[in-house]
């Protein structure tokens, strides 16, 4: 098929552009899961709640079923699926378009990848003989030359690099950690290893050898180096062959260049080392490597001896599809036989034709010199091609089958939602005995009425006292005016300096003016705590359990803040019938508030306006600095005391105001409408938290309205959230 | 014959400004008595002590600066003075009549209950009760209206207690001036009114109950003076070594010293002792007549000059009451203020520069 004339950057483009919906749309189903998972762990606490109260053997088992199912869903199916639909979120997410090239050792892929990549073997090594790459990396098309090495933790490290040997080698007891595994013998084996695992075992004690050059790199941040640095981390030796042991702590590299094929895009190459290296858990971290970075992958190998296809190439074949179970290697996988100039064509065909005839199902199979730019290029634009024009329905088959398992997950979970609206006793009628809620209000709400009322006598008592606190923060306010405030800095004779003595003075007063009224805005302090206070009263005997009893009605939050709690039983209230007066008896309660600035700076503006504006003071054109000054002082010290004394004859409106407040509230919240009928709307108002409040008379569950309410919330949710995940 | 003696009391508490009320009284009487071709002469003792308390009052209200209060240094009195003054006028005979003032000032802290205070009340003719005008205006509060620091400042029960036990065994007459100082800040606004109102409300009851134990005590008749005219009231401020704030006074830019006034309390003295002579002059025309009314009038028709008094509303009346009671308690002719002709003259003169609407008469 001919190459699409169409640029590389543009294919890549497109390709990159048409995965956004589908990335928002896994992205979106990743939300859903967490809500789901969130709202699913709130119901597990929630339902020993109600294994505490009395319900019947049979709910009661229900219930427990329910238990046991929640936790498959939020300990194994929606960690699973969250998961699968996270890797493919990511790989949809991708700005660049990752082709993996995987191989044996010494297959050229390092080769290929510098005639890409523009890398040369001081970055990407491709020696005839000897060691080659060493860790895995990715290298992105960018103007700049650089890397990003991500280095593996102590934890994942040994997890991923040490404990395969371990495993794969049957040795005991293995170390439970990095110190552990680099201070500790490597166990003998427990038996005679063939070839094999005797290299192995050498390569786990070469990795034990050198720990103490790589460990310094194990737990590190990811660190960003230049072009010059590259090979000493991801190569096995340096240019003289000198063996190099900082590659085993990287996890992966990222490196970045200007690809040297034209109009590259947003074009990424992966390289995958260690297959066929005495490496253990390289085909793990191929498989991990493939799933989690690969677009498409290219297979790559020399033409072998004799031309035909080894266990090798079938074993690494094999690895594919445990990546990605939903795709056959077919679907995404080219094979590239490399050839070198010595081959005969005979060879290389005949070898074609084996691959063909094997099980080894890829999309093509094309033959390269990967030596040779030209043809590396040339493969690359023809891979590209068939990218393009496949990758959205992979991605779709992609998308389609994991969200197969989303679907089985909503259906279970409808499943399970039914069995929640089922698990509950029904409400049984007529529970309790007649007229008991109905003594147990009244004895509750005498005591409450003699707390408010007791509140309300002792505020009236208090009515025409002075307020002790007002009058010593009046006290303070008027030691820091009349001997603390400074003056000196605020009139300076050397910022007069050529301004005309009666505008600077004018000026200033202005600013006097503003600092005498905000002197006394401290009084608020003052005037908070006497709100405070006496809201903290009247919610104490709401909330009292011999009194009110309301303290465990409302969330533990609004407990604390009384004007919130007020305004919550304020809205209770308003839902009672006839309750819509005494809620606002309660509302105006809980927004009352005394200030000095609403309720008592306007009674005493009228001495601080004469502060710049009383004859008696006034800056004449011919004083000198030192006389204006003077009067600014004297005018300033009667502003001040004058206030002083003005509040301190209103030292006993915060007290009147605060009984003002009670009386209006105690008349509201008991009387309203009359006594009765006030009481009345009480009464409604309790009934439906009996269970909350007369906990030991009121233990049937379903007696307790609270708790079922919160059920079916629950169940409304839950059902919301699957309906949710399902679209 | 010696001259009648006039004693006067100067009442109130430490620092209310009893002294340099009488140096302003002094001065602004002097001037005016001059006018009318008399004489008011401090004896030697007298003119050093209030020559250097009206310097320091016109010290008080000179220069620029708007702060007094560390211009001078007033001085409480720390020991009983006696201010003897003489009031004379030369007669076309070449006679001349005079009239001895004594004023008796002691220190505010007797009045606590120290028994000069009381020998001195009950043996004078008139008492001064000066009373600060800043302390009963200025903060008033809420229930009373009345300065906040009026009690502590004027301290109106503890004098109060001082005349009832001066009077405890009273039998002669005796005459209440009150006088309202430092009056500046109130009259500069015309709450004039107001000063009288608060007077009213703080002292009546006092003075109610020290009428019913003390039926000689006359009219009670009050004025307000400004003893430097260009000072007014500032602020409160406590002094670290004070119990309470005292008021603390400011200068009125562009107004100089202008004391205004003064002479009112002097003039209701003035106007009782008068009075006095009346009486007694009535009550020995009376030995000879022994009839009361032909008493009275045979005096009035002599003294036509008097006409001030006979056209004051109850003024008769209250002759005949107060001569009914000088004769039950069988005064002697000397006990009572006995002015002559021509310094009754003289006096009346004066009399004519008073205003009733500048004074306030308790009504008790």
């Amino acid at each position: 098929m001919p190459i699409s004339t169409e640029s590389r950057t543009a294919k890549i483009q497109s390709i990159i552009e048409s995965r956004k919906p589908i990335a928002q749309k896994t992205a979106e189903t990743i939300n859903k899961l967490n809500n789901l998972k969130n709202l699913l762990e709130k119901f597990a606490r929630f339902l020993p709640i109600v294994l505490e109260k009395e319900i019947p053997a049979e709910n009661k088992t229900k219930i427990e079923e329910l238990q046991n199912s929640l936790k498959k869903f939020t300990d194994e199916h929606i960690p699973k699926y969250s998961t699968e639909i996270a890797q493919i979120e990511r790989r949809f997410s991708r700005p660049t378009l990752n082709i993996g090239v995987v191989g044996n050792a010494r297959q050229g892929k390092s080769t290929f990848l510098q005639a890409l990549t523009g890398l040369s073997s001081n970055e990407i090594p491709s020696a005839p003989d000897g060691h080659c790459t060493g860790a895995p990396s990715i290298i992105i098309n960018n103007p700049e030359t650089f890397a990003d090495i991500e280095f593996y933790g102590e934890k994942e490290f040994m997890q991923e690099v040490i404990f395969p040997y371990y495993t794969k080698l049957d040795l005991t007891p293995q170390p439970d950690s990095f110190s552990s595994f680099a201070n500790t013998p490597i166990p003998n084996p427990t038996k005679e290893f063939n070839a094999t695992k005797k290299e192995l075992y050498k390569k786990l004690i070469d990795r034990q050898q050198h720990c103490q050059k790589y460990r310094k790199y194990l737990n590190q941040p990811p660190c960003r180096i230049n072009k010059e640095q590259i090979r000493e981390y991801i190569a096995q030796q340096d240019k003289d062959k000198k063996l190099l042991s900082n590659w085993i702590a990287v996890k992966m590299a990222t490196i970045y260049c200007p690809f040297k094929i034209p109009d590259a895009g947003k074009i990424s190459v992966c390289d995958t080392p260690g297959l066929g290296d005495f490496v253990c858990g390289a085909e793990e971290n191929l498989i991990r490597n493939i799933a989690d970075n690969l677009d498409a992958i290219i297979l790559l190998k020399l033409v072998p001896d004799g031309g035909i296809v080894k266990p090798e190439d079938t074993q690494l074949y094999d690895l594919i599809p445990k990546a990605i179970p939903e795709f056959s290697p077919k679907d995404w996988s080219h094979f590239i036989i490399n050839r070198k100039n010595s081959d005969e064509n005979s060879s290389i065909n005949y070898f074609e034709e084996q691959l063909k005839a094997s099980a080894i199902n890829v999309r093509r199979i094309i033959t390269v010199d990967v030596s040779c730019a030209q043809d590396v290029l040339t493969s690359f634009d023809q891979i590209l091609d068939d990218i393009k024009n496949n990758q959205q329905s992979l991605d779709e088959t992609l998308y389609n089958k994991r969200f197969e398992n989303i679907k089985t997950l909503v259906s279970n979970l409808n499943e399970y939602v039914e069995k929640v609206k089922d698990s509950l006793p029904k409400t049984v009628a007529g529970v309790g005995v007649p007229g008991k809620f109905d003594k147990m209000f009244i004895a509750r709400w005498s005591k409450t009425e003699t707390g408010l009322e007791s509140i309300n006598k002792k505020y009236q008592e208090r009515c025409n006292t002075e307020d002790v606190e007002f009058v010593q923060k009046l006290e303070e306010i008027e030691n820091y005016l009349l001997h603390n405030y400074d003056f000196s800095s605020k009139l300076k004779e050397s910022d007069a300096f050529g301004a005309e003595i009666c505008q600077y003075f004018g000026n200033k007063f202005h600013e006097l003016r503003i600092d005498l009224a905000t002197a006394f805005d401290q009084l608020d302090k003052g005037l908070d705590k006497i709100i405070l206070k006496v809201r903290q009263e009247v919610c104490d005997v709401f909330q009292h359990a011999d009194q009110g009893g309301l303290e465990n009605i409302f969330d533990v939050d609004l407990k604390i803040d009384t004007r919130k709690w007020l305004l919550k039983l304020a809205d209770q209230i308003r839902e009672i019938d006839g309750g819509e007066k005494i809620a606002q008896t309660i509302q105006y309660f809980a927004d009352a508030s005394f200030s000095f600035r609403n309720h008592l700076l306007y009674r005493i503006r009228k001495n601080i306006d004469p502060l710049g504006r009383n004859d008696d003071f006034a800056i004449l054109p011919q004083d000198t600095f030192e006389m204006a000054y003077e009067k600014a002082r004297m005018a300033w010290e009667k502003a001040a005391s004058d206030c002083c004394a003005a509040l301190q004859s209103l030292a006993k409106e915060p007290n009147r105001a605060i009984s003002a407040f009670v009386e209006d509230f105690c008349d509201g919240v008991l009387r309203t409408g009359g006594y009765e009928e006030a009481k009345s709307v009480w009464r409604n108002f309790y009934e439906p938290y009996r269970a909350d409040i007369w906990t030991d008379e009121y233990a049937a569950f379903e007696e307790n309205t609270k708790l079922r309410d919160t059920w079916n919330k629950y169940i409304k949710e839950l059902s919301d959230a699957v309906e949710q995940l399902k679209s | 014959m010696s001259n009648p003696i006039l004693k006067i009391t100067m009442v109130g508490p430490s620092r209310v400004g009893k002294t340099s009320l009488l140096a302003a009284m002094y001065k602004e009487l002097e001037r005016e008595l001059s006018e009318v071709g008399a004489t008011f002469v401090p004896d030697v003792r007298t003119q050093p002590v209030i020559t250097a308390r009206s310097n320091e009052l016109k010290l008080l209200g000179s220069g620029t600066t708007l702060d007094v209060s560390n211009i001078v240094s007033i001085e409480s009195t720390q020991e009983k003075r006696e201010y003897d003054f003489i009031l004379s006028v030369k007669l076309e005979n070449s006679r001349t009549e005079k009239l001895d003032i004594r004023f008796i000032d002691m220190p505010g802290g007797w009045y606590s209950g120290d028994v000069r205070v009381d020998t001195e009340l009950a043996e004078s003719n008139v008492s001064i009760w000066v009373v600060d005008a800043t302390a009963l205006m200025e903060q008033p509060e809420e229930e009373t209206n009345i300065g906040k620091y009026h009690t502590v400042i004027n301290d109106p029960e503890t004098i109060y207690n001082a005349y009832q036990r001066a009077f405890a065994e009273r039998r002669t007459d005796h005459f209440i001036v009150m006088c309202l100082v430092r009056a500046e800040s109130y009259v500069r606004k015309n709450r004039q009114n107001e000063m009288y109102q608060k007077l009213n409300k703080s002292y009546a009851s006092l003075l109610h109950q020290l009428k019913q134990q003390t039926p000689t005590l006359g009219t009670v008749e009050a004025s307000y003076v400004e003893t430097v005219g260009n000072i007014i009231f500032h602020t409160f401020k406590r002094e670290k070594n004070e119990d309470f704030p005292h008021a603390k006074f400011m200068k009125l830019q562009g107004k100089t010293y202008s004391p205004s006034g003064c002479a009112k309390p002097l003039r209701s003295v003035i106007a009782y002792a008068l009075q006095q002579s009346l009486s007694a002059k009535i009550i020995e025309t009376d030995k000879t007549i022994k009839n009361i009314d032909h008493a009275i009038e045979a005096v009035r028709r002599a003294n036509t000059l008097w006409n001030n008094f006979w056209g004051t509303l109850g003024f008769e009346t209250a002759l005949k009451k107060r001569i009914k009671y000088h004769k039950s308690l069988e005064f002697k002719h000397d006990e009572l203020i006995n002015i002559g002709e021509g310094l009754q003259h003289v006096l009346e003169k004066i009399m004519d520069n008073k205003k009733p609407s500048d004074y306030f008469t308790f009504n008790l």
